[in-house]
């Protein structure tokens, strides 16, 4: 009786040992124990993920969780949808479009999503600048944030002739843009086009006529959330 | 009154002293526990640490006593 009941205690004192070392091993993050208490955003925080990306050395657990790709439920009618999980960080008019900006977060969602349905007419890679024309980025603080922006951009015509652009963006030391669409291809309101492996910023360059109805700070949810009705 | 070697509140018979073991886990549960707190409710370090030491006094307290009633309890079975 003496032996299972030491065994017993050497593993309750090996366990103690166990959790106060990887506590104090893992300070200021978190220790390993702690993660399924704790949310994401608790979990990895963005220091611990800058980290990551300066090093280059992902922990596996978070690179599953920035991974996912959970079904979406396609709002019906004439509409647009959000194209990112996000924040609105800003709606900029030029006398030629709109551009609705939504920012990503550590936390989001990185699959892309068309905001309406159409036939893919291009899909273009730019590095280094993100517009060509130097005026067209005046009051865009988000890409003046950015050491370097890359840039792959989705053309999709709609059945009526309209033509919107989906710009997947972010800075040079993430630049890994994966696009899915292909060129002829039709897609449906809200179907994946791409994802955007860590970073940053989905733009939909619309018609200068388009009213969006979320304003800017509104969190949106790629697919579900409608931004402009038709 | 007998005294009681302070080996012995480690290891007895053979074994680790069930006092020492329980002590030590509760430490480390309570490190994990001030832990996950801190992290989870975002409160100020000042008043996370009042209420902790609140928490940590009275369940050690509560410890002692339960130890205190578990050798009582097992001398009597003893005599």
């Amino acid at each position: 009786m003496r032996i299972p009941i030491l065994i017993l205690q050497v593993a309750i004192l090996a366990a103690s040992v166990a959790v106060v070392t990887c506590q104090v091993w893992s300070f200021p993050y978190p220790s390993p124990f702690a993660h399924p208490f704790l949310t994401p955003k608790e979990r990895w925080p963005e220091d611990q993920i800058k980290g990551w990306v300066e090093s280059g050395v992902f922990e596996p657990a978070f690179v599953q969780y920035f991974q996912r790709d959970p079904e979406r439920t396609i709002p019906p009618g004439n509409n647009l949808v959000a194209p990112a999980d996000g924040v609105v960080k800003g709606i900029v008019e030029t006398p030629e479009k709109k551009y609705y900006i939504v920012g990503l977060s550590f936390w989001d969602v990185h699959v892309v999503r068309t905001p309406v349905e159409g036939v893919v007419k291009s899909v273009d890679e730019e590095g280094e600048v993100v517009f060509r024309d130097k005026s067209e980025t005046e009051g865009l603080a988000f890409l003046k944030e950015k050491a370097s922006p890359v840039q792959k951009t989705v053309t999709i015509q709609t059945d009526a002739g309209e033509e919107y652009k989906v710009r997947l963006i972010t800075s040079w030391w993430a630049s890994r843009l994966k696009v899915s669409a292909r060129i002829g291809q039709r897609v449906g309101k809200g179907d994946r086009i791409g994802r955007i492996l860590l970073g940053s910023s989905v733009v939909i360059d619309a018609p200068p006529s388009e009213a969006f109805l979320t304003k800017v700070g509104e969190r949106v949810v790629a697919g579900e959330t409608i931004i402009c009705q038709k | 009154m007998s005294k009681m070697s302070p080996a012995k509140y480690v290891w007895t018979d053979g074994r680790f002293a069930w006092p020492f073991v329980v002590t030590v886990a509760y430490f480390a549960a309570a490190v994990f526990l001030f832990d996950l707190a801190w992290r989870v409710m975002k409160m100020p370090i000042d008043e996370l640490l009042m209420a902790a030491s609140v928490v940590f006094a009275v369940s050690f307290a509560g410890l002692l006593l339960a130890f205190r009633m578990f050798s009582r309890g097992a001398k009597r079975e003893g005599s």
